[in-house]
């Protein structure tokens, strides 16, 4: 009979056999080590992460400033993000009271009581739209989306949905129009001053949707407008004659056929507009007919060939860049009246979500 | 003392010694043969040996992007092998694991996902990619991905 000691000796002896026969056996056939740099997914104004943007300007009370920035994705997935708003005083205080940060794809523009905001009402793709209001004819109320260093040539094209739920001329539709500089990198402002100080270098083109061939003047339904397809928007120019319904389109104005379409002896261009750099496009309740008590949504709009849908970023709301998309947005720093005078400083954070 | 047990051991003596006079007599082998055999492994990976580790550097990437790697697996046995994919580590550029599922790794065969283990036939080839996906909000690094292929034991 065995004894304890015994057991353990053939039990050991076992093991040390076992441990040899496996060492006899292959644990891998191969082995891959695979080194990859990564870099992050989402860029702001094509900085690191840790580099920050930074911008500074003198505002007063009352100011509203907008800043242009873009995002990117370098990522193959749709990638959630959101922004994120903190505000200090010049003593590292968080101090907010007076300043609203808020984040958009485009600029709102309002004269005389002309009102132009983002809307939830009614959209037709995201989750907001530009709701337009005019009470009386003088009245503007606009989405602009400022460029600079663009071609009219580069853009080529320019859609763009309303809808109108009431005016007093049902004819009326929120209409575009594009600021064009012989120079690139020019603000509406310089637009404007060379404009009045009669410099040959500023050129304007605009399109109203009731001159369209097939247009209808139904309320409460989405409308496409398009410089392009069956009925291509017709555009009107600065230096041309006042004849919409014969104006040339906007591919005309880019490869110059439009110095030769002329109506009362006049070209609608003097040169192409190709070449030209677009300043900003603005879409457009009011200016010209009659605006009394009109109401109508811009939404869904394509600049060139990408989507530039009007959009409101709340704050701490998530939002999405598709594979590869270029978001510009506008960062709007609004001061109030009574704010305390101070040196402030907003930190955007865009952060993954 | 006892005079059976005093006999038995002289008698146990004799039995022993005319067990070895009887076996001195009988041939224990008519021939003997010594067979030296080298066995290389049956699968190779790239073409290389289990312990020459293939090494590579992928294209950076960005994240929320998947890379990929090609390889070679070859079965140069009669025999269909079984094999499996394991991931080793996953390391940061400070040899830190990562572990919090920011890269994940999977494997696969003509594009879809490869159901382990994988069986290669005899003295058959192919084809694998090893897929390196990136959480988007991975901190941008250089990582490291350790990956063996493995016999499978079931």
């Amino acid at each position: 009979m065995l004894t304890k000691k015994k057991t353990a000796i053939l039990v050991l002896a076992l093991a040390m056999c076992i441990g040899v026969a496996s060492a006899a056996l292959l644990q891998y056939y191969g082995k891959i080590i695979s080194t990859v740099d990564v870099k992050q997914a989402i860029y702001l104004d094509g900085h690191l992460y840790n580099i920050p943007v930074e911008e500074s300007f003198t505002a007063t009370p009352g100011d509203i400033i907008w800043k242009p920035h873009y995002l990117e994705s370098k990522a193959n997935v749709p990638i959630e993000m959101m922004f994120d708003t903190k505000i200090t005083n010049s003593s590292g205080l968080p101090d907010g009271d007076g300043i609203i940060v808020t984040y958009s794809t485009a600029i709102l523009q309002q004269i005389g009581t002309g009102v132009a905001q983002w809307s939830t009402g009614t959209t037709r793709k995201g989750a907001y739209s530009v709701k337009l209001t005019t009470v009386t004819t003088d009245d503007i109320a606009r989405a602009y989306v400022p460029f600079g260093a663009t071609t009219l040539a580069e853009i080529g094209r320019v859609s763009f949905w309303t809808y109108v739920t009431h005016a007093d001329n049902q004819w009326v539709r929120p209409w575009v129009g594009i600021y064009l500089h012989k120079n690139p990198g020019v603000t509406l402002e310089q637009w404007f001053a060379d404009y009045y100080a009669g410099s040959p270098n500023v050129f304007y083109i605009q399109a109203e949707p009731c001159y369209t061939d097939g247009y209808s003047s139904d309320f409460d339904v989405w409308q496409y407008w398009d410089s392009e397809g069956q009925h291509p928007l017709k555009w009107e120019s600065l230096e041309g004659p006042d004849y919409p319904y014969g104006a040339p389109t906007l591919q005309q104005y880019i490869n110059g056929d439009a110095m030769s379409i002329i109506y009362d002896e006049t070209a609608f261009a003097s040169r192409e507009y190709g070449t030209l750099y677009v300043v900003g496009i603005k879409f457009q309740a009011g200016y010209g007919g009659t605006w009394a008590n009109f109401q109508g949504y811009v939404d869904d709009v394509t600049i060139g060939n990408e989507p530039w849908d009007l959009e409101l970023f709340p704050e701490d709301t998530s939002f999405t860049l598709q594979p590869g998309e270029r978001l510009d947005f506008y960062i709007k720093y609004e001061f109030a009246t009574n704010i305390t005078p101070d040196v402030y400083t907003i930190t955007t954070e865009v952060q993954p979500t | 003392m006892d005079k059976r047990r005093v006999l038995k051991v002289p008698v146990a003596v004799l039995i022993v010694a005319l067990a070895s006079i009887i076996a001195y007599a009988v041939i224990q082998y008519y021939g003997q043969i010594t067979t030296t055999v080298p066995v290389e492994q049956a699968v190779w990976v790239d073409g290389k040996r289990f312990n020459e580790t293939i090494t590579e550097t992928l294209a950076p990437t960005y994240g929320g992007c998947t890379v990929y790697a090609n390889h070679t697996l070859e079965n140069r046995g009669d025999a269909e092998a079984k094999v499996k994919f394991a991931l080793v580590n996953i390391t940061d550029s400070k040899g830190t694991p990562v572990t919090d599922n920011t890269v994940s790794v999977t494997w696969l065969l003509e594009g879809n996902p490869i159901i382990q283990p994988l069986t290669i036939p005899a003295h058959a080839t192919v084809n694998f990619t090893i897929a390196i996906s990136f959480h988007y909000a991975i901190m941008p690094d250089t990582y490291t991905v350790i990956v063996q292929v493995e016999p499978y034991v079931p």
